[in-house]
């Protein structure tokens, strides 16, 4: 009798804790991070009783939460891969506005650069039709003018961008310096009061903190005794070791973001992957660069080849002809410092020499640069057309990764809260509403790829052109 | 017929739909492609390009899908094994 209310009080307290557990589940269904607990029931040892074996009752032990590793890694993995492509699609998306391109074209006529290009070359084109008249020959002038004003500000917008990067780089790696140490102290808490099972909360807030610090670095993550978790960035930059974290250091070293880590502060700047520091770098390191030496390139080629053709002719003035644009002496940075050299009309050389001021011979060869290959071995239309297009891919590939990538993350972040998360609904029950949805979209991906094939093969003229 | 639909937005809509596993949303969506394979909605026309970009964003998506229910499940095998990772 005496043990038959044994067994009863401790089912009491079972059920009770099983309660307390279901309460605090609920009470934190809004805290970010939160992670369902379950109760866990033990069986007491049986006994022997006049014959019979009997259980002596179940006991509540301690709540274990619904975690698991592998969804958790996924989830921060993709969480570093989806901010890391956003970030790469908001700057390439700031290139591509700097050229007026949209994402349905990359024109060059309907960009401003492209614009004083071909307007440079034709107003060449219109002095060698009327050498005489000082029209035309301010009209070359202030053509000439806009080329290096559409240079000049391209130039400036892109280094406004990279300097924009540099600063958010070094925003960055200030919040993920901020978050270091926190999950340092509580690898050293978890250590000591939950070393070999599950901590709970305190998981719970390291968990949060390595999920927030998956935005804005990529990071490894290696299991330790004691329950910890250490950490490094993708390319293996010491972060958090037990209870010591290390904070990343960033400076502008040569213009350029240099980031150190680890006890002997190595240079981890290169290779340095995911996050939002991770796609800052990229568009700062891969991205951007390129585009700016093919602006300078540009820039350079006009510039030199219309110099040294505008040298070989004679001016109104019945002079040797000068150089028309101010420019260095190699292509790094000509787009920034591209200017118009004179100001007086008459100093453009349109004529041939001996063949007195009046002459067009020369104006004829300037207005024929257009046609040849003066920039990286093509026209300076042709190659501003490539490097426009360029943008336009790397942008919209960007936008493609990105919305991939978000798209995914918002799936694996929905199946996590179904997981670990407080739920009230079954997982059974969800993980057929899956499969459901999953099924709904093949087959919706098959209609749709029968329809376009349709239009494409069968010249359906009102559907896809 | 003035109803027209695209496939580059219906294949985003789809990715969308399945990454929240928005049931009705699929639903709605069937019901409008199967509309147009039957010649009951015009397909707008737009670029080629808009089409196949969304088109590997979606397969990615469903690829990506079919992972997590697999995980999912036998997370949920080890759970029922107990098993579970403490």
């Amino acid at each position: 009798m005496i043990s038959a209310i044994n067994i009863a009080q401790e089912a009491l307290a079972a059920e009770q804790s099983a309660l307390n557990t279901t309460a605090n589940n609920v009470a934190n269904q809004n805290t970010p991070g939160y992670t369902r607990e379950i109760p866990s029931f033990t069986t007491q040892d049986t006994y022997l009783l006049n014959g019979y074996q009997q259980a002596d009752g179940v006991t509540a032990g301690t709540p274990t939460s619904v975690r698991d590793r592998v969804l958790e890694q996924r989830v921060e993995q993709q969480t570093q891969v989806s901010s890391a492509s956003s970030t790469l699609e908001t700057a390439l998306n700031s290139v591509q506005d700097v050229f007026g391109l949209t994402a349905s074209s990359t024109s060059t006529t309907v960009t401003a650069l492209g614009t004083a290009v071909d307007s440079f070359f034709s107003s060449l084109t219109g002095l060698a039709n009327n050498p005489s008249e000082s029209a035309t020959r301010q009209e070359v002038l202030s053509a000439a003018g806009n080329l290096a004003t559409a240079f000049n500000t391209a130039s400036t917008q892109l280094t406004s961008i990279t300097n924009g990067l540099n600063t958010d780089a070094l925003t960055i790696v200030g919040q993920v310096n901020s978050l270091l140490g926190s999950i340092a102290s509580l690898n050293e808490k978890i250590a000591v009061q939950d070393p070999n099972s599950d901590a709970g909360v305190l998981e719970d807030q390291r968990q949060a903190a390595i999920t927030q610090l998956s935005q804005y670095v990529g990071l490894d993550q290696i299991t330790t005794s004691n329950n910890g978790i250490d950490l490094t960035t993708s390319n293996a930059g010491l972060l958090v070791a037990g209870n010591l974290s290390y904070p990343l250091t960033a400076s502008l070293v040569g213009g350029a973001v240099q980031i150190t880590a680890g006890p002997n502060n190595t240079n981890i700047s290169t290779g340095l992957t995911g996050g939002s520091l991770g796609g800052t770098l990229t568009a700062l390191d891969t991205s951007i660069p390129p585009i700016v030496s093919n602006l300078d390139t540009l820039a350079y080629s006009i510039a030199t080849a219309v110099n040294a053709q505008n040298e070989l002719g004679v001016d109104a003035n019945g002079n040797a002809g000068q150089a028309l644009f101010t420019i260095g002496t190699t292509a790094p940075g000509s787009a920034g410092t591209i200017a118009v050299a004179v100001t007086d009309p008459n100093l453009v050389a349109a004529a041939g020499a001996g063949e007195g001021s009046s002459g067009n011979t020369n104006a004829t060869l300037l207005a024929n640069l257009v046609n040849a290959n003066i920039a990286g071995g093509t026209t300076a239309d042709s190659y501003l057309a490539s490097t426009l297009a360029q943008i336009g891919e790397a942008a919209s590939n960007a936008t493609t990764d990105s919305t991939l990538q978000s798209t995914t993350l918002a799936q694996l972040t929905t199946q996590q809260n179904t997981l670990s998360g407080v739920s009230l609904d079954e997982e059974a029950s969800n993980l057929t509403e899956y499969q459901r949805s999953y099924q709904a979209a093949s087959q919706l991906f098959s209609i749709i790829d029968t329809l376009f094939a349709s239009a494409l093969n069968f010249g359906v003229v009102t559907s896809v052109s | 017929m003035a109803e027209k639909v695209k496939l580059s937005e219906a294949l985003e809509r789809t990715a969308a739909a399945l990454a929240m596993f928005d049931g009705d949303a699929l639903e709605e969506l069937t019901a409008r492609l199967n509309a147009a394979a039957e010649g009951q909605v015009e397909i707008e026309r737009e670029p080629v390009e808009a089409i196949k970009a969304r088109q590997r964003i979606l397969a990615e998506v469903l690829t990506a899908t079919e992972q997590s229910i697999n995980l999912l499940r036998r997370l949920r095998e080890r759970k029922a094994g107990n098993e579970w990772a403490q």
